[in-house]
Order: structure tokens, then C-alpha cells, then sequence
């Protein structure tokens, strides 16, 4: 498990756990990005990146992605 | 008569006031990017003997609202008490949006689907059946495609059939400890019907659980104990919070996988496109390019027209001078309004082609992903990434940057830009340097103007930095943000956001510059029996008074007028010079050949002019973002204070380097 | 058939020759705005050279890339000529109107700033590349060849 921000481009991932609570959490589980979904990391700048999930594209700063704890999807 | 109130609600970026304007007939700036509304905007039609009010409401993702532009939604859905909500959906992109539906619904208000941008869809390899989303959601669907106006009178009829009836068949199925929960605060709720704004007590206890402040504050201001809300460890409420989201998404899934199927590729252009123009090494750069050729193109294209206009208004004030009107009418026709707002006119074609390349950016998609790009560098200064956009915005006009920080969600990242906001070269601006750039550097000219708005970013930048570090010592909120698929921006499409936008100025040159110039006219005339527009001319009175002010910058009397009137409206800037220097020979002639005026002094006064205090409307709807005389005083003496020590600064190094 | 071998020989050497002229033109650009003679009749453009050695370096970058990801080779070739012609049809409205001003005010016009701008070359050798890339980038969408 490690955190979204040490990804890299092309990488499919699965959202395993969101550290933290409240503003940070409930933004991204509105938008989709949840414990358990699969998403596709299109770009990574530094440590901040444009992930895509189903149909959707967020740009995520560092500060974001730092907190989103992902892993491999297998068979990828 | 029938009269239905009309929510038009739904998430960012989907349609939504490219449907208003299509509903009501009229104009309100759209773009490919979210957070274009921030406040609600009211229009009607009459549909038979119905008449629609119809409300377009800024985008949100739910209604667990962040911001205070997602708060203005969310009190509209809540609060207002509508005869129907149509929800917006973006046909390309629909489990998404049905996550904002599943809320709706649970609201119990009649409801409309309207599935936007149904031919890109279609384009995309996306199949929806509406009738089958209809029959599992239990609410009226219609297909429409709101830029063409395709689907609006199926919309319309749809809505006024459902006004007053209960719609929605389809419920969250929430796991057994959520519904557990749910159903203790809903009982207790039973008994303070009157705290919940006319909300269910069912709906209400999902608000409490997904966080509703004001509803929690009311209730707790009874000094009630609202069970799991007061006696739930956090921890535990996070997690309820979780569980009812995925139960959420777990909904819209089930009506997706029923209604729509695609056969889309598994590559996107859009995801391609992303990885060059927003590569670590590349996006910056490219960004800088679009920004280099914006200003060459602003300056250079618009030259040919405001020759002409120069022209046309030289041989009206020519002409003008035959007609035996009078030497008072005479010099107030043409010193006055020739002179001061004819002057004006002659840089509108720079505005709207400045207009027209903002509305391609916007219109592109490519906007959102400079804001992606700079996001690191505005980290590093203090700035929300998020800010990027309404100081982009800023480089148009500084009132709607400032209403655009809405989007933001830390008051410390909203005070922070708006802050640094008017350091934006907006475009009445433009007309300043264009003419002293023009003069004083030639062949240079774009590339002077492009370093002026170079250095409205970094005292910008250098603003955040200092407010971040020195008052607020805190950081910036994370960034996160939606990237809205690339579009070809069409001609049509910006031409129209071009005019809206130049007829705003225009009109503001009309009576706000016109009204600037007057006052300019009427002091440069007074007392009677003065030259006009001499020293002794009450312009000149009040322009030697503030002069020993800006002798360390080197202003001449009429330029210190020029800022004193700048602060009505900037473009008065350029107005009030045209009323003081006319004459017989062009604004550009008089102007050069003034011995007092060499390059480092217009450098310095462009840099003043650039920097220095907002204008009135800006001023005015800081104090309404803010909420406080203090922030707005802050943010007027600090303009001050930058604009004139680094117009010093220029003038010192100008001086050494080019002369006075 | 997949985009990372999509066999198009003929478009991703012409791309090659365009980035080549493109860096050429901005080297010169460059140099001559430094006050490097080159005796070639390119403009003097500072900030002009820089952008035409980055699209010379995004359209590099595609095509080193490219010959493992053919991918890689659309996205940054297809973005390389993108800027191209946008950046062309720029200059040559920035070029037409100062050709008009001058005439406005009765200057004689030398139009060897515009024959002479890597810009209009560029977009002129990125024209027939254009639409072939093009297609092959958004065939992807319609779940085709991509």
C-alpha cells in the first residue's frame, strides 16, 4: 500500500484507505474516489496528479494525493 | 395563469447555464470548466399560459456543500422550497452525476432528469436508454442537447407535468448499522419538527449524519443532544459518512449498469492529450506560450483598427470645428468627448480580441489544466491551486475574479486571492499600455505589455507569500479539482462570449467613462477664462497638489490627474489624458513629444497604473466577499503601497538604463 | 490492431523532418536575437525561439519515444503540430496586421518577417501531417484502431 502521490503515469490502482477525516474524505467520496474503486493515473507532476475514474478526471494536489493510500490493481 | 418556480441544479461543468440561456432567451458567460456560476441566476419563459421562473444554480457534487458557492445551491434545494428541480446530467459522464440525484431524491421535491450533451454521447460510443433510466428512477428523463436548444419543449413539458407531484421510486439501500442510526436520529427529530426547515425527519437525520452544520447549529442552540451526533465517537461518524457514500455510488451503479452501455476505447484523447500539455517538464512552458502569443496578438492585431478609429475620430473632431457651435460646446464635443472617450474607443479592438482568446482558453478545457500545471508553484507561494483560475480570470476583469474565489473552501485561501487579485492586469488596463508602450518602445511594444502582466503576477505572487507566511502561517487546503474533457472551441461560440464581454465594456465606456471624462472636462475648463486644460485649470490646481506626491516617479501633473480620475474605472486613465492633452495633434503625438515623458517615466507610470488601487467595482465587491471594512482597507493600502515602490524602483533602473 | 503498433512509416519520419526544421529555425531565432550573425533571413526573436525549440522538443520527444510506444509518438507529435499551426495562424495574423499598419501610415512593408518565421514554416510543413495524426489520435474514441 502506498500513498497516490508515489504512483506513476500509466499505473491502474486501487483506493484501499483514505487517511485523514472530514473535508478531504467527504470531497473525495463525492467525487467517486472511495475505498475500493479502481482508478487510472494519467499524469504525474512532481507529486500531485490527474487521475481518471469511470468517466471522470480530478487533478489531485500533493497535499491530496499524500492522503490516498492505493495498491496494484492485479492482472494490470 | 399557472406560475411554477424552476430549480436548475446539478453538478459543475454539465450544462446547466448553457441550458438557462437556452430556457430564457438570454446571456450569462458559460465555459468548459466547473465553477463558472457562483450565485444563483433568475430568468423566466412562458410556456401556454405558464409562466416558469427559473433559477440556474451554481454546480455542486452534493449537498454536503464545502464552499460557498456549493452553500448557495445547497440552501436553494433546501430552503426555497421549488415547484420542480430539473438535475442537469452530463450524458458522457452519468454515474457521477447520479450520485447528486440519489440526494435529490431523497429531498421528496418533483424532479426532471435532463440528460445533457446527449450527441457527444452518442459520439463517444455511449448508449443511454432514457425511457429505462426514467422507469428505475421513477422521474421524467429527457434527452437534450441544451447548445443547440435540441429537447427543450419535451423539457419544459415535462417539468410543468410533474410540478406538485411526488416523483422518485428509487431508493439507497444504506447497510443495517446506517438505517440503525439513521432511524434513532429521525425519531428524535419526530419531536423538533419546527428546527428542521420543513425537511422530513427521515431526510433530515441523513442530513445531520453527512454533516449539516446549520441544521446541527439550530438544534444545538436548543441545548438538544442530538443522538449519534453528540454521542458517536468521530471516528465513528467518518465511517458511517463513508458507508452512506458507497451506498450511494452503489445506487447510481445499479441504475447505470441497467441503462446505459457503452462501447467506448479504452485510450482517451483527452487522457492523452493530459499527458503532454501537463508533463512536468512541458506544461509551464507551454502555458507561457499560449499567454507570449495572447498579448503579441492582443497588441499587434488590434493596431490596424485603433489606427482607424484614431482616423475617424480626428476628422470628427475636424469636422466638428466648422460647425460654429461655439468655442465652450465646440471644446466640450471635442476636447471632452472626442478627445476623452473617443480615445478610449480606439483600444476596444484590443479588448475583445483579448476577450475572444480568454473565451478560447475557457471554451477548450485547457484552462483547468494550466491550473493543474501551476498548481506546485501556487502551493509554493501560499496560493490554492484552485486560485489559478479566478486570477486567470483577472487578466478580463477583476469583478468577476473575485467572485469566481467562491469555489474556494478556506476563508484564509479566499482572502489570500482576492488579495492578490487586482495585481491581475485586467482589460481597461490595456488601453494605458498599449498607448505608452506603443509610443515609447515601438517594435517592443507586446513584449513590454507582456512583462507588465509578467509583473502583475508576481506581485501577485509575492502578496500570497507574505499573507500566507506573515498573517494566516498556516497552509494552503488540498487541491482537488474535476478536469473537463477537451472540446474544439467553437468560432461561433467564443465570438459570442467576445461581444457579451466587450458590450459590457462598451457600455461602461458609455456611461462610466463618459460621466469620468465629463468631471475631467469640466475641471480642465474651469474657471472661465482659463486655457483649457492649463495649470490653472482646476485639473491642473488639483494635479500640482498631488504632484510633489509622485515626484519621486516622475509624473507630470496630467498623468497624476489621470490616476486620481483611474480609480472610477481604469479605462478614465487613458480618457482623462485624451481630455488634458487634446489639441490639435493626436493623444500619441502629444504625449511624445511632452519633454517631461521619456520611456522609464511611462514604464513607471504603467507599472502604477498596473498596481495601484482597484477600481470602485472592484473595490465594492471585495467589501462584499470579505464582509469587512478591514480586509477592504488592507487590500486598497496595500495596492498603494506596492504600485508606488516598485514604480520607483522601475523608474531608478529605467533611468539609469533608458534615459528619463 | 493496437495504436502501440500502428505501422505509420510515412507520418512519423515527416514528423521527424518537421521537428528538425522547427529546432533549426529556433536555434537561429535565438541566435540572432543574441546578436549571432547567421546570414540566414530569420527574424531576431528571443522569446520566438524558445517556443519553436520547445514544440522542437515535444515533437522530439515523440518520436524517441515512439519508436518503442508508437502511443507516445501520437500524443506528442499529435500535440507538437497542434501548437504548430495554432502558433502559425498567430503569427500570421500579428504579421498581416503590422503589414496594414504600415501600409496605414504609408511605410513601406517588408514581408521577409513573415517568410522568414520558423513558425510559418513549421505550421506549413505540419499541414499535411495534421489530419493523418489527428485521426488516429480520436479514431480511439469511437473504440477503433486506437
Amino acid at each position: 500500500m502506498v500513498p497516490l502521490s508515489f504512483t506513476k503515469a500509466g499505473d491502474r490502482v486501487e483506493v484501499e484507505h483514505i487517511c485523514g477525516a472530514g473535508y478531504l474524505s467527504s470531497t473525495l467520496g463525492q467525487l467517486g474516489i472511495s475505498v475500493g474503486e479502481e482508478l487510472t493515473v494519467i499524469q504525474k507532476a512532481n507529486e500531485s496528479v490527474i487521475i481518471r475514474i469511470k468517466e471522470s478526471r480530478y487533478a489531485l494536489g500533493n497535499g491530496a494525493a499524500s492522503m490516498v493510500m492505493v495498491k496494484p490493481v492485479k492482472g494490470v | 395563469m399557472n406560475e411554477i418556480r424552476l430549480l436548475l441544479a446539478g453538478n459543475p461543468n454539465v450544462g446547466k447555464t448553457t441550458l438557462f440561456n437556452s430556457l430564457c432567451g438570454v446571456y450569462q458567460h458559460t465555459g468548459n470548466y466547473p465553477g463558472v456560476t457562483v450565485d444563483i441566476k433568475e430568468g423566466t419563459r412562458k410556456s401556454g399560459d405558464t409562466t416558469l421562473t427559473i433559477c440556474d444554480l451554481p454546480g455542486t457534487y452534493s449537498l454536503s456543500a464545502f464552499t460557498p458557492d456549493e452553500q448557495v445551491a445547497r440552501d436553494a434545494l433546501l430552503t426555497s422550497h421549488p415547484d420542480v428541480v430539473v438535475q442537469i446530467i452530463d450524458s458522457t459522464n452519468i454515474e457521477r452525476n447520479l450520485f447528486l440525484t440519489t440526494q435529490l431524491l431523497e429531498i421528496g421535491i418533483p424532479m426532471v432528469i435532463a440528460l445533457n450533451m446527449s450527441d457527444l454521447a452518442e459520439q463517444s460510443g455511449i448508449s443511454i436508454d432514457a425511457d429505462c433510466l426514467s422507469r428505475t428512477i421513477g422521474i421524467p428523463v429527457v434527452s437534450i442537447v441544451a447548445s443547440q436548444g435540441r429537447g427543450i419543449e419535451a423539457l419544459i413539458a415535462s417539468a410543468i407535468a410533474v410540478q406538485g407531484k411526488k416523483t422518485g421510486t428509487c431508493s439507497v439501500q444504506y447497510s443495517q448499522t446506517v438505517t440503525e442510526r439513521l432511524t434513532g436520529i429521525s425519531t428524535f427529530l419526530q419531536e423538533h419538527t419546527a428546527l428542521i426547515s420543513g425537511l422530513t425527519p427521515d431526510y433530515a437525520a441523513i442530513r445531520l449524519l453527512e454533516g449539516d452544520e446549520n441544521l446541527a447549529h439550530r438544534l444545538h442552540s436548543e441545548d438538544l443532544t442530538i443522538p449519534v451526533i453528540d454521542t458517536c465517537d468521530p471516528a465513528e461518524i467518518d465511517r458511517l459518512i463513508q458507508e452512506i457514500m458507497i451506498a450511494r455510488y452503489k445506487t447510481a451503479e445499479q441504475i447505470t449498469g441497467c441503462a446505459v452501455s457503452c462501447s467506448i476505447g479504452r485510450v482517451m484523447p483527452t487522457d492523452l492529450l493530459d499527458q503532454v500539455l501537463t508533463h512536468p517538464w512541458f506544461g509551464i512552458p507551454i502555458f507561457l506560450s499560449f499567454m507570449w502569443f495572447a498579448f503579441q496578438l492582443t497588441f499587434s492585431a488590434s493596431v490596424p483598427f485603433a489606427a482607424g478609429l484614431e482616423v475617424l475620430f480626428g476628422t470628427m473632431s475636424d469636422s466638428l470645428q466648422g460647425l460654429g457651435l461655439g468655442p465652450t460646446v465646440t471644446s466640450f464635443l471635442s476636447d471632452g468627448v472626442i478627445g476623452g472617450v473617443g480615445t478610449v474607443f480606439s483600444f476596444v479592438p484590443s479588448i475583445f480580441i483579448m476577450f475572444l482568446l480568454l473565451s478560447l482558453l475557457e471554451d477548450s478545457g485547457y484552462l483547468a489544466r494550466a491550473a493543474f500545471v501551476m498548481d506546485r508553484l501556487m502551493q509554493s507561494i501560499g496560493l490554492h491551486g484552485r486560485s489559478f483560475i479566478p486570477l486567470l480570470i483577472g487578466f478580463g476583469c477583476n469583478v468577476p475574479a473575485i467572485m469566481a474565489t467562491r469555489t474556494l473552501q478556506s476563508r484564509a485561501d479566499r482572502i489570500i486571492t482576492i488579495i492578490s487579485i487586482p495585481f491581475m492586469s485586467c482589460a481597461a488596463r490595456l488601453p494605458v499600455y498599449v498607448l505608452l508602450a506603443g509610443i515609447f518602445f515601438g517594435a517592443h511594444a507586446g513584449t513590454v505589455i507582456f512583462f507588465l502582466y509578467v509583473l502583475g503576477i508576481l506581485a501577485a505572487i509575492g502578496t500570497a507569500l507574505l499573507f500566507r507566511r506573515m498573517v494566516f502561517c498556516d497552509e494552503p487546503s488540498p487541491f482537488i479539482m474535476e478536469l473537463p474533457p477537451y472540446r474544439s472551441p467553437t468560432v461561433k461560440a467564443a465570438a459570442l462570449h467576445m461581444w457579451h464581454r466587450g458590450r459590457e465594456y462598451l457600455q461602461r465606456a458609455g456611461i462610466v467613462i463618459f460621466g469620468g471624462v465629463l468631471v475631467v472636462w469640466i475641471l480642465a475648463t474651469l474657471p472661465f477664462g482659463v486655457e483649457y486644460g492649463s495649470a490653472d485649470s482646476i485639473a491642473g490646481i488639483l494635479g500640482h497638489i498631488a504632484e510633489p506626491l509622485f515626484a519621486p516617479l516622475g509624473f507630470t501633473w496630467q498623468l497624476v490627474v489621470g490616476l486620481i480620475f483611474g480609480f472610477i474605472a481604469k479605462e478614465v486613465v487613458v480618457g482623462s489624458l485624451g481630455t488634458l492633452y487634446g489639441g490639435e495633434d493626436s493623444l500619441a503625438s502629444s504625449l511624445a513629444a511632452d519633454p517631461a515623458l521619456g520611456p522609464a517615466t511611462a514604464l513607471a507610470y504603467m507599472v502604477f497604473v498596473l498596481l495601484y488601487l482597484p477600481c470602485v467595482a472592484t473595490l465594492g465587491v471585495i467589501k462584499q466577499e470579505m464582509g469587512s471594512w478591514k480586509w477592504t482597507g488592507i487590500a486598497l493600502g496595500w495596492g498603494i503601497l506596492v504600485a508606488f515602490v516598485l514604480a520607483f524602483i522601475v523608474k531608478v533602473i529605467g533611468t539609469i538604463i533608458l534615459g528619463v | 490492431m493496437s495504436i502501440h503498433r500502428f505501422p505509420h512509416t510515412n507520418l512519423y519520419l515527416w514528423t521527424a523532418v518537421i521537428a528538425t526544421v522547427t529546432i533549426i529555425f529556433g536555434l537561429v531565432s535565438l541566435g540572432t536575437g543574441l546578436g549571432i550573425e547567421s546570414g540566414l533571413p530569420v527574424p531576431a526573436d528571443i522569446p520566438g525561439g524558445c517556443i519553436l525549440l520547445l514544440i522542437g522538443a515535444i515533437l522530439i520527444t515523440g518520436i524517441i519515444e515512439g519508436r518503442k510506444d508508437r502511443a507516445r509518438w501520437v500524443q506528442y507529435g499529435y500535440t507538437g503540430l497542434l501548437l504548430l499551426l495554432i502558433f502559425g495562424v498567430c503569427t500570421l495574423l500579428i504579421a498581416g496586421a503590422q503589414a496594414i499598419s504600415l501600409m496605414i501610415e504609408g511605410e513601406f512593408t517588408d514581408m521577409g518577417t513573415l517568410t522568414g518565421s520558423g513558425f510559418i514554416w513549421g505550421a506549413i510543413l505540419a499541414i499535411p501531417a495534421y489530419p493523418g495524426i489527428r485521426r488516429i489520435l480520436f479514431g480511439c474514441s469511437q473504440g477503433g484502431a486506437f
